[in-house]
């Protein structure tokens, strides 16, 4: 199984590489977007806080990976008029002259625009395209998606049900949860992230239906915080490798682009210790202990608070949160 | 609730009733059984109008319930039109039920609905109905009849009718966000647990029907609700009005639903 890190400069490449990161992934906005286009992002994440810089620094991160595929996240849910002709350029000459390995999209025009273009292969579907089952990834595969990022919100049940011949697939691995389904929120970062304040004014709502929420949402929010050995705390699918693995999922993602080099370095070492108990046959409890004693935090496992996938776990208790 | 059925009165008073409108957008747990759509169905038949099918977005138990269930309703002689939200939903009905009337539903269009932001200005070309050109290209080369929105931020997604493809409406409420965790559903648990982290995969008993609140946020003026696992907001008359001249059907909501 090959672990994705995320990047944003050259200089993280070394560290990340020497971490266990197999494949990467960035963002990047096209030149000329912000004059066009203003405040609309051209992926989901924050231009400044989480892409690489411009085109040359992508240039250097390209000569400093090396063999390692980067791939470019052109995957916001929506854009403004003329937006999509411009990216589906841009993806091009990403592809063909910079020597990108694949774009990840969600938007289903700059989708087809890129198919139309020839780069059926090349394309990576993003989990913000909700493909949640196997007739969709099938659906997709024959479009010339050659990769299917399955959103978060899945069981692994539901993700073996999934799996079709002839289409890659990507789980989310750590890190930065989301409190309603990504492709299914309808509004935007770029005005505050909406869904942190989520239910604090909802009316006739038992309220410790809300408590429970808020600590949810806390969570899903990296709680905040990192170990005190310097570790991310928050939503982790570490534990469910052997069964990723098993249903067909080949590749991991780190997800926190704008995350500082350490956090996505202990991330990436995090999934690359997990990934190597698994692939060397140790099971969902081995991996859970090693983590532990090398992150800590003992408590968020211990009632599968933060698990991407919670359905690996019996229920331990009545009531967990 | 703001712009209610009087208010759209006021501006279709002549206004026909053609189809009705059920089973979920949202939420698969509240698609209906094949007793009550085919009372749905019988219903729409004995007045005269289309029957239309809701679905949402779905894992492959949802997809096998709508299986079962359009098997069902065909083996009986019923034929509604559905609206898909998933392309799953698309290629099963194209593949196994060729017969039934596609409609592609609202939230194919991935456009923003946050409710903190104003409504985007008009183009000095009218409204941008380029917007969605290659999903409706596709839609109409795979068979689909029509195309539905609610009211987003940039009046366009649904064209300008000149692709073939029949325009709805959903007024009054534009959906904010969706997913998996659901408050109704953690407030109905037999435990109080597991509604969050754990209750992918526990069952629904769809407490949530007929049930919708008032969620109220300092960052918008606007009104929000919550139903199921959805929130919606009324969409300002300006924006439905907007959005009037690009439609040919209004599908109208009594209360938010999910």
């Amino acid at each position: 199984m090959k672990i994705l890190s995320p990047l944003r400069i050259a200089n993280e490449v070394a560290p990340l590489l020497a971490a266990g990161a197999d494949e990467f992934y960035c963002g990047l906005v096209p030149p000329g977007w912000k004059k066009k286009f203003g405040d609309a992002w051209s992926n989901r994440r924050h231009p400044d806080a989480a892409g690489v810089p411009n085109e040359e620094a992508l240039a250097e991160i390209l000569a400093a990976v090396g063999s390692t595929p980067v791939h470019v996240a052109l995957n916001s849910l929506h854009y403004p008029p003329g937006a999509v002709e411009m990216l589906a350029g841009f993806g091009t000459h990403l592809l063909q002259d910079v020597g990108v390995s694949a774009l990840i999209v969600a938007d289903t025009d700059l989708l087809l625009a890129l198919l139309e273009a020839g780069h059926s292969g090349k394309l990576h579907l993003s989990s913000l395209a909700t493909a949640t089952n196997a007739a969709s990834c099938g659906f997709f595969r024959d479009m010339g998606v050659a990769r299917v990022i399955l959103p978060r919100h899945l069981t692994l049940a539901e993700i073996e049900r999934c799996m079709i011949e002839g289409l890659d697939y990507e789980a989310f691995l750590i890190n930065d949860g989301c409190v309603f389904e990504e492709g299914l929120c309808a509004t935007t970062h770029a005005a505050g992230t909406f869904c942190l304040a989520d239910g604090d004014g909802l009316k006739c709502m038992p309220a410790r239906v809300l408590d429970q929420y808020g600590f949810w949402k806390w969570i899903q929010n990296n709680c905040g915080c990192t170990t005190s050995r310097g570790f991310p705390l928050g939503p982790c699918g570490l534990c469910a490798i052997p069964k990723l693995q098993a249903a067909g999922v080949r590749y991991l993602k780190v997800v926190g682009r704008e995350a500082s080099l350490e956090r996505k370095s202990a991330s990436v070492k995090l999934a690359a210790v997990a990934r190597d108990i698994g692939q060397n046959g140790g099971d969902a409890q081995s991996i859970k202990e090693a983590i532990i004693a090398l992150r800590g935090g003992a408590t968020l496992c211990s009632e599968s608070r933060a698990c991407y996938y919670p359905d690996l776990w019996p229920d331990q208790r009545r009531g967990a949160v | 609730m703001g712009w209610g059925s009087d208010a759209l009165r006021d501006v279709y008073p002549d206004a026909l009733l053609t189809a009705l409108y059920f089973g979920s957008e949202f939420c698969q747990e509240l698609l209906p059984g094949s007793s009550d759509t085919e009372t749905f169905c019988a219903h729409c038949a004995a007045r005269s109008l289309e029957a239309v099918l809701l679905t949402p977005i779905v894992t492959h138990k949802g997809l096998g319930r709508i299986d079962r269930l359009l098997g069902s309703l065909t083996d009986r002689g019923w034929f509604p039109a559905v609206v898909f939200n998933d392309w799953g939903v698309l290629e099963l009905i194209r593949k196994s039920y060729p017969c039934l009337p596609l409609r592609m539903g609202r939230l194919m269009n991935r456009g923003l609905r946050d409710p903190r932001i104003a409504m985007r200005a008009i183009g000095p070309g009218g409204e941008n109905t380029a917007r969605g050109a290659g999903i409706r290209k596709l839609a109409t080369s795979l068979g689909v009849c029509a195309v539905e929105s609610d009211a987003d931020l940039e009046p366009g997604y649904l064209g300008s009718g000149d692709d073939g493809l029949e325009r709805a409406l959903h007024v009054p409420f534009t959906f904010v966000a969706s997913g998996r965790n659901c408050l109704e559903k953690a407030a109905f648990a037999s435990t109080s647990g597991g509604a969050f982290t754990r209750g992918l995969k526990s069952g629904c008993t769809a407490p949530c029907r007929g049930v919708y609140r008032r969620e109220i946020r300092p960052d918008t003026d606007k009104q929000l609700w919550r139903a199921g696992n959805t929130l919606f907001f009324t969409a300002p008359q300006e924006w439905i009005s907007r959005h009037l001249a690009l439609a040919d059907r209004l599908v109208f909501h009594q209360q938010p639903m999910p």
